[in-house]
């Protein structure tokens, strides 16, 4: 694929995640073929925390996202090990700006049941977190939820039967995927 | 996922409107909030909804209330109640209001994602159900015609290519098979549609009558003809002329028609002025046309312009494939006539009726049903509600082994030549001593002697 400056730009919430980023940040080259920047650790989000819910508020996280993406950055992606909600929601693995910009990512649910990574026949938690991080990142290449079982974009029901999809997008959703990329890079300002 | 499933949310949170709308696109859905009570209503007479989201506790009109009337104005909608607490006793009057389900905020995302797809799914079968019913109805019937044997479709197939030219047709078939219903589904599929189907039964009238029917008279022509009257070929000039039971017509009739064919003009009786008419001529007979034109009863050439087209009407017994899909298309026609609510046939029912001879054809089978419906009580057509289950008709059907053939044969024979066995042997064509071996076997007996 034809290298460009545009870049996916990964910033880190706190360092509990540090250890999986390098692992994310090939399975995004691999799928979207785009350069991918690992910015340095901004901390936990203690400005989205909520203090009744005692969860973290992944509008807000998305807002701050938003304002500081660095130049060239085509998508910026938070990742982080906390708890995450939206004002609906009691509480979601991740939230993306549909067709839009900024994506953020939590692995504290995808653990499962019993927030348990070590449990007997659990797939590592990186493998849940590449897949969650790629399907996030495809909301913001414009890509809904897709009707085949094994695409990443297909809407899982538990985390655990997230694992039997694939951790790349099928045929239609890849060309539409591309499509909406080249539009980014092409025709969208910068 | 289905895209066109509408959800309607109702809440006074604008936190919620927007967040809920915003995540609802990205799930497929297409999606409009309003913030109150009124608002859903005005939107519910607006446009039609599968599902709304509504919240239980709102100022003003209350979420229950809401409910109700939505309810009252579109009860297919599926109402899902949003509640902030989960209160039981709120909730419980929420579902015995007709609401589908309840919600506690802040959502689990996976409760709320499975709950509306469930929804859609059911509607979307239960609309797929609706449509296939139709289809398969359409499918099987034409024009009130009913049938998916074999023998009927090509009926219907036939039907619909020769509707639209304007060949002549000859329907036959036995009596009570639907000639009549052929001849209309002919006309009103055919360019001739909006103007008259004239429909004439040549049994019905004396000849003479017949003649002045379908040709008009003038004024004087004959006595009692106080005014001039348009025939039924006047009448159905531009349209369709039906003319039932053509083989009844007299010789002296036949020729009339068969001018009619040829010129397209005919005058009324004690009339000069040659009128032309455009009509298309549909005929149908229960009898051998052409048996009787080897009789030398009914005219070859009036023949052959009739049966340019056949269509030949399949007797009852010999689809009785189609008694069952008949059956419930007259209980359905019937159910609306009496009031009545009658779903389905015993299958003992069903078994008898598929075991009749219906001599009488659909026409006997409909008057069957309609008896049926108007004796019957309940849900079940039973054997009871048929007349032909009756044991004293039952002994004059028809036998089922051959000995009872031979037997009643025999006793029919013997009763007919006063018990002259000699002369009875002779027809059957046995001699005497096997004759009266036969009648000692049947034990039968000259019921004018031994009384």
């Amino acid at each position: 694929m034809k290298q460009t400056n545009r870049s996916i730009v990964i910033v880190p919430f706190g360092g509990e995640i540090a250890e999986y980023l390098a692992d994310v940040a090939e399975s995004l080259y691999e799928q979207f073929g785009l350069p991918i920047r690992i910015e340095e650790d901004r901390g936990l989000p203690a400005f989205a925390l909520d203090p009744v819910r005692q969860q973290y508020n992944s509008n807000v996280i998305l807002k701050e996202l938003l304002g500081s993406c660095p130049p060239g950055g085509l998508k910026i992606l938070g990742i982080t090990a906390v708890d995450l909600f939206s004002p609906i929601f009691a509480y979601i693995f991740g939230e993306a700006q549909f067709n839009g910009r900024g994506a953020v990512v939590s692995s504290y649910r995808l653990r499962g049941a019993g927030n348990n990574p070590d449990a007997k026949g659990c797939p590592p938690l990186v493998s849940r977190l590449e897949k969650e991080c790629l399907h996030e990142l495809g909301h913001t290449f414009g890509l809904r939820h897709c009707s085949d079982p094994n695409c990443l974009m297909h809407y899982s029901i538990g985390v655990e039967c997230a694992d039997r999809k694939f951790a790349f997008f099928c045929p239609a959703c890849r060309d539409l995927m591309l499509w909406h990329m080249a539009s980014d890079l092409f025709l969208k300002p910068c | 996922m289905r895209e066109d499933a509408k959800i309607l949310i109702v809440d006074d949170e604008p936190l919620i409107r927007l967040s809920l709308t915003e995540w609802l696109k990205e799930e497929n859905y297409l999606t409009h909030a309003v913030e109150d009570g009124p608002g859903a209503l005005a939107a519910v007479q607006r446009e039609p909804w599968d599902i709304v989201l509504l919240d239980l506790k709102m100022p003003g009109m209350d979420g229950v209330d809401v409910l109700k009337e939505v309810k009252k104005l579109a009860p297919e909608i599926t109402v899902i109640m949003m509640t902030a607490y989960a209160s039981v006793a709120s909730s419980v009057q929420a579902m015995k209001e007709g609401a589908y389900d309840y919600i506690v905020k802040p959502f689990d995302v996976q409760e709320l994602t499975v709950l509306l797809k469930r929804i859609v799914e059911h509607k979307q079968l239960v609309s797929e159900n609706i449509l296939l019913r139709k289809r398969l109805t359409e499918q099987y019937e034409y024009e009130n015609i009913v049938g998916k044997s074999a023998p009927m479709q090509s009926v219907f197939e036939l039907i619909g290519t020769v509707a639209d030219t304007s060949a002549t047709v000859l329907i036959t078939g036995e009596t009570g098979t639907g000639k009549e219903l052929v001849a209309r589904a002919i006309h009103t599929n055919s360019s001739r549609r909006y103007s008259p189907f004239i429909a004439v039964s040549c049994s019905a009238l004396p000849d003479t009558l017949l003649e002045s029917e379908l040709f008009g008279y003038e004024k004087g022509a004959f006595t009692g003809a106080e005014r001039t009257k348009k025939g039924r070929f006047e009448l159905a000039h531009s349209g369709t002329l039906f003319l039932d039971e053509i083989g009844d017509i007299n010789m002296k009739t036949q020729v009339k028609l068969l001018r009619v064919l040829q010129e397209r003009s005919f005058r009324r009786l004690g009339g000069s002025e040659l009128i032309e008419v455009d009509v298309r001529l549909i005929t149908a007979t229960n009898r051998d046309l052409m048996k009787m034109v080897e009789q030398g009863t009914f005219r070859s050439d009036l023949y052959y312009r009739l049966n340019v087209v056949n269509i030949h009407l399949p007797p009852l017994r010999e689809r009785r494939e189609d008694i069952p899909l008949l059956v419930s298309h007259f209980l359905a026609k019937y159910n609306l006539e009496f009031n009545k609510k009658f779903e389905r046939v015993r299958s003992d029912a069903l078994n008898m009726m598929l075991d009749y001879q219906w001599a009488g054809n659909v026409r006997e089978l409909e008057n069957v049903i309609e008896r049926a419906v108007v004796i019957g009580q309940g849900t079940e057509i039973a054997p009871e509600h048929l007349p032909f289950c009756r044991t004293d008709v039952e002994a004059g059907a028809e036998p089922r082994t051959l000995e009872e053939m031979e037997r009643r044969h025999i006793e029919k024979m013997l009763a007919q030549n006063q018990w002259n066995i000699a002369g009875t042997a002779r027809i059957l064509g046995i001699d005497r001593t096997t004759l009266h071996k036969k009648i000692k076997k049947y034990d039968l007996r000259d019921s004018a002697r031994t009384e």
